[in-house]
């Protein structure tokens, strides 16, 4: 399990630059947030650390090596990616799918292997959709989509996850199981989100966003407060505590 | 799909017997009478042969370039790749390229060149950041279909009546302009190098279809597959296209029905779809020599089964989609 490092990272689309240089370090094993408004730099910084985005200034390092210098098939070893909206025009089965996530680990360009046959049905069981694994997944619903797409990134066996908004559009009962899985998930875990009840009861770390910066860092109770809120949303929102859970209710 | 193995055997005796009872249908043919071995071993059995090699060659590029665009009605024609080649083939025979190069290298090379002429064009008008959005490659593709096809019919209208006649019966899509045995050993040599190319890419097609950040994220390196597989699939078919015309529909109606059946996985859909397409094809054209004489040629059959699978497809997609 390698650690993740911004070294002066900046990137961005055409001419616009949306995440202004920054340096960060994730500790391995450490589940971060990603917080902020639209637009803020949260999908491009974990673009940028799964390679698919490349920097335009400084660098990513996983571990010690520069995530510009490494092959595709050595980053999807060391990160799982998933992306905010996955389409699936063809009917792949969810174990098919949930197979696509052993590219970087398959042996032969034909079959499985049995340590893929494995990684792929422990990654389905972790998500509870062994009764759907051999349906379709365009048959499925938004939910279980969702759920076959994280088993995806499950199977590809990588240290870190990085998780591009997982529980938006899911009703309660399959934000709750995508949350549950990603608790017990081991290793580092960059989750951007807008679930901000979520964020602060899963992560022990938020980084906030703002215009390509970073505005706050460190544990949820520190970072989301009435003030931040106000700032960084542009909403009145009261921060209750109960327990040890952190609420936000917005101001109507 | 539980038994792969067993649903490629099924593909492969449906290729074999496609094989072996094609030749034999129409006009009964004996085989101890000089005239008639003449017609089945210089006829028959070439047109037979090359009818796999093309069939092959279009079920295998069907299924790739519906891989590589997301997109279950891409086929070679409407990336403009057929027309491309189509063009090719159409200048070489107002300039009578038959007279400097025999046909079995002068067409399959002015067909590639067409391809790579589409490929070239499309590349640069599709290309984004270093990569090739499948959306923008479609509608660069869909623009040049309907150039090429424009300067096609401008070149026909032009030509001397001969050529004009030359060119309408290679567009209708024939095996019997195939040039025997010449055709079917010079494509079949460029379909054994694409199988070689594409057969292992069956798992990054895989990936591919659930998006490229999703391919990229499991490891996929996107745009060197869609760029190896774009090239050799466009080269296969401007083969294909100037040996026989533009047959359409086979790389939709092959892969199509065998994804009904089950074989959704690239790496099974691939192979399964050469030898289908190929028993397909060569089924089809000996379909031609019962249906109707003087024989149709085989692009016609393919289209009048084609065109409704076709809408069949766009049903289904509609329902799929809006319910």
């Amino acid at each position: 399990m390698a650690r993740i490092e911004f070294a002066g990272v900046s990137a961005g689309y055409r001419e616009s630059t949306v995440l202004e240089p920054l340096d960060l370090v994730i500790e391995p094993g450490m589940r971060v947030g990603l917080i902020g408004p639209n637009g803020s730099g949260k999908t491009t910084l974990l673009r940028v650390v799964a390679g698919v985005l490349p920097t335009r200034t400084g660098r990513v390092l996983l571990g010690s090596v520069d995530v510009a210098a490494m092959s595709r098939e050595a980053i999807a070893r060391a990160v799982a990616f998933v992306p905010q909206e996955e389409t699936w025009e063809f009917p792949f089965t969810v174990e098919g799918v949930v197979a696509c996530g052993r590219y970087a680990h398959a042996s032969s360009v034909l079959g499985e292997s049995e340590e893929d046959k494995a990684a792929v049905t422990r990654a389905i069981a972790a998500v509870g959709l062994q009764e759907l694994r051999s349906r379709p997944i365009t048959e499925l619903s938004g939910g279980e989509r969702r759920r076959a797409i994280l088993a995806r990134s499950l199977a590809q066996s990588a240290p870190a996850l990085l998780l591009d908004e997982p529980t938006t559009a899911l009703d309660l009962r399959h934000r709750q199981a995508v949350l549950r899985v990603l608790a017990k998930t081991g290793g580092t875990l960059v989750m951007a989100t807008h679930d901000l009840d979520a964020a602060a009861a899963y992560c022990e770390r938020l980084i906030a966003l703002d215009y390509g910066r970073v505005v706050a860092d460190g544990p949820p109770r520190d970072v989301i407060t009435e003030e931040f809120l106000a700032d960084v949303f542009g909403v009145r929102a009261e921060v209750r505590m109960e327990g040890d859970r952190l609420h936000v209710i917005p101001e109507f | 799909m539980k038994r792969p193995r067993r649903f490629l055997l099924l593909c492969a005796l449906f290729c074999v017997s496609s094989a072996i009872v094609a030749p034999f249908l129409g006009e009964s043919l004996d085989l101890s009478d000089p005239d008639h071995r003449f017609i089945f071993t210089e006829l028959r059995l070439p047109r037979a042969l090359l009818g796999l090699v093309c069939g092959a060659s279009l079920g295998i590029a069907g299924v790739v370039l519906q891989a590589i665009l997301k997109n279950p009605l891409a086929t070679p024609y409407t990336l403009g790749v057929s027309s491309g080649a189509a063009l090719g083939v159409v200048l070489s025979i107002v300039l009578s390229l038959h007279l400097v190069l025999p046909p079995f290298i002068g067409r399959p090379l002015v067909g590639v060149a067409g391809a790579l002429l589409v490929i070239g064009i499309t590349y640069r008008a599709a290309k984004v950041r270093g990569r090739l959005p499948p959306h923008t490659l479609l509608l660069a593709g869909v623009a040049l279909t309907y150039l090429f096809s424009a300067m096609i019919l401008a070149i026909q209208y032009q030509a001397t009546p001969d050529d004009a006649s030359r060119i309408l019966r290679w567009l209708v899509g024939s095996l019997e302009q195939g040039e025997g045995y010449h055709a079917a050993a010079v494509s079949g040599a460029v379909l054994a190098v694409s199988l070689v190319l594409l057969l292992p890419a069956g798992r990054a097609f895989n990936a591919l279809s659930g998006g490229e950040e999703a391919a990229l994220g499991v490891g996929v390196d996107v745009p060197r597959v869609v760029r190896r597989a774009y090239l050799t699939a466009s080269c296969l078919v401007g083969v294909i296209v100037a040996f026989v015309g533009p047959i359409g529909f086979i790389g939709l109606l092959v892969p199509h029905t065998l994804r009904l059946l089950g074989a959704v996985d690239n790496r099974l859909l691939l192979p399964a779809s050469a030898l289908c397409g190929a028993g397909f094809l060569v089924l089809c054209d000996g379909a031609t020599n019962l249906l109707a004489a003087p024989r149709l040629p085989v692009g016609v059959l393919t289209h009048l089964l084609g065109g409704p699978f076709f809408l069949i497809l766009l049903l289904r997609e509609k329902r799929r989609i809006f319910g």
